[in-house]
């Protein structure tokens, strides 16, 4: 009788499996990040909730850190393997510094060597399971880009990871323009973070907007956004149809 | 029967044998039907995993299946129809995707359904694009269903299912209305319908956004295919339900105007259209008002279609004719008038 129990499939091609770790689930997660370009460089808002499955475990954690000099770094999805990404980006950015040439690498650099680590550990099917939001300025010129964990990248105007997708893209597709004020991209990203926490169940009220210009890397101190409950018709919904909810 | 003719390698052989003849019914003489010896042998190939077991009974059932196709005719189990589905081939279903023979996709109507209550009434608004698979088979479909004169129901989901649940509901609701002497109630058609889909247990495929306003007042319910329903003062479903529902949290108020109401609904509509796949062409609005309802079909179209030429398209002769020459055919039969051979 065979007592080992072997989790693949019978036509898998993966090989001997005994020892290896390969990430197969994520277990403490974020939710969206949303960010979009405006007039002087580039905004990003994230919540600051870590779940474990359905449990709200950390609501402490920073999702946008900056890299470098001259990129913000947002995250969403498996917390641990976010960190682990920061630490290849400090190593990069040391050995950038060591150089001191006076360059420093700027965000389309760093997203095309995200994009490289996140493509190759997809490859290997133990992928680091992150969608990555990568902004900032350079000389001027204003960068906007994303890699999901099987390596998709691309740059855009406005851009937004996990149930952003669905329910911040299409309102940003309608109210964005170029040359938006400081003020009117935050009431932006406000109003999407605020649908946000309407309808995706592991969003908490509890976010930092983030902003990069030329100057350097400003994340808010964490703030809470205004939420409305007061719709009559929610008081007593099925008044007009009693014995339904 | 060709039972006992197969070949029987292995005491768990001779044990589907032993309880089929057992269920060989002794008082009636008729052979056993081949399909409940698949159903017997089946049961026994689940519960013992031995691998030769299973390489006997196909042949087993390969040599049944033969037989019975002569036999089929005179063997029919009298049995009084039960309502509902018979979930009997669920398993046969199972083995047959397992081996790659899925079952054909249906026709659905991935969409973007909305429902508002405004001031004096209810608002809904739907898409009109209706999917097989990757393919628009429908530009143009209705998906706002009349249910009686003061209720519509928009439908998401498998077509055919929210056609037919629609249908029937709007006719068990003239009847009342025969009976009662009244006008419907919103209430009335949300019961029917959610009895209904209960009842199937979510495999009537209809996601259902149902709205009107009767002598209690205006009402918004959805429906979902299992059959829990809410009442909501605006209601999004279907594919575009994310991208909908965006622009509803964002922008809805109370005490909406009737035009106010119709540009969030048509907005919302956009919404989904632009931002998601399954929905598409364009918007269809109805306003259910005390007065009588207005059902504005295709009120906007935001995708028409561009590049054609008014005058049509005159395609250049190509090949020019240079002689135009009539061979009569030859008659190889001679016809002779007033035949009247064929009469006799």
């Amino acid at each position: 009788m065979n007592f080992t129990v072997s989790k693949q499939p019978e036509n898998c091609l993966l090989g001997p499996e005994s020892d290896s770790q390969r990430t197969l689930y994520p277990y403490v997660t974020g939710t969206s990040v949303v960010a979009l370009k405006y007039k002087d460089g580039i905004l990003m808002a994230a919540d600051m909730g870590g779940s474990y499955g359905s449990t709200l475990r950390y609501k402490n954690v920073e999702r946008m850190k900056p890299i470098g000099k001259h990129s913000l770094l947002g995250a969403s999805g498996e917390i641990s393997d976010f960190q682990e990404i920061l630490r290849y980006l400090d190593d990069l950015i040391l050995y950038d510094n060591m150089w001191d040439d006076g360059n420093s690498l700027g965000p389309k650099e760093v997203h095309n060597y995200l994009t490289r680590v996140m493509y190759n550990r997809r490859n290997k099917f133990n992928p680091l399971w992150n969608s990555l939001v990568l902004g900032g300025v350079k000389k001027g010129e204003k960068y906007l880009g994303t890699v999901s964990m099987i390596g998709v990248n691309f740059e855009d105007n406005h851009v937004a990871t996990g149930f952003g997708n669905h329910l911040a893209r299409p309102i940003l597709r309608q109210d964005w323009h170029e040359n938006l004020s400081f003020e009117d991209g935050v009431k932006l990203l406000e109003k999407c973070m605020r649908v946000l926490l309407y309808r995706d169940r592991s969003a908490i009220n509890k976010l930092q907007i983030a902003k990069i210009t030329e100057e350097g890397v400003t994340i808010s101190q964490p703030y809470s956004l205004k939420t409305y409950w007061e719709f009559s018709a929610f008081a007593n919904p099925a008044q007009g149809a009693v014995g339904t909810w | 029967m060709a039972v006992e003719q197969a070949n029987l390698c292995t005491p768990q052989d001779a044990a589907v044998v032993r309880t089929l003849r057992v269920f060989r019914d002794p008082h009636v003489d008729r052979e056993l039907e081949p399909a409940t010896v698949l159903i017997i042998i089946t049961k026994h190939v689940m519960s013992s995993p031995s691998l030769n077991f299973q390489t006997q009974i196909s042949g087993l059932i390969l040599s049944l299946s033969f037989s019975g196709q002569r036999n089929m005719s005179n063997s029919v189990i009298e049995v009084p129809p039960k309502g509902g589905f018979s979930f009997d081939l669920c398993k046969r279903n199972e083995m047959l995707a397992k081996k790659g023979v899925n079952p054909p996709s249906f026709r659905k109507t991935g969409t973007t359904i909305v429902g508002l209550v405004f001031q004096d009434g209810v608002i809904l608004g739907a898409d009109t694009r209706a999917t097989e698979g990757p393919i628009v088979c429908d530009k143009n479909c209705e998906k706002i269903h009349y249910m009686a004169p003061n209720i519509y129901c928009c439908g998401a989901g498998t077509a055919a299912d929210t056609e037919a649940v629609t249908d029937m509901v709007s006719s068990q609701l003239q009847l009342h209305r025969y009976h009662t002497g009244r006008e419907s109630r919103v209430v009335t058609a949300l019961t029917l319908l959610k009895r209904h889909l209960f009842n199937y247990q979510g495999h009537v495929s209809a996601a259902l956004v149902l709205g009107g306003v009767d002598v209690t007042g205006p009402h918004l319910h959805t429906i979902y295919p299992h059959g829990s329903t809410d009442t909501l003062p605006f209601a999004t479903m279907g594919s575009g339900s994310l991208a909908a529902m965006a622009v509803f949290e964002s922008k809805y108020k109370e005490g909406l105007t009737r035009n106010e109401g119709i540009e969030l609904v048509t907005e919302a509509i956009c919404s989904g259209i632009f931002n998601d796949l399954g929905s598409g062409s364009n918007v269809d609005v109805c306003v259910i008002t005390k007065g009588g309802k207005e059902y504005l079909r295709n009120h906007l179209q935001p995708n028409p279609r561009t590049y054609t030429n008014s005058k049509g398209y005159s395609f250049p002769k190509k090949t020019e004719v240079l002689l135009t020459k009539i061979i009569p055919l030859k008659e190889k039969v001679e016809i002779i008038e007033g035949g009247d051979a064929m009469e006799e």
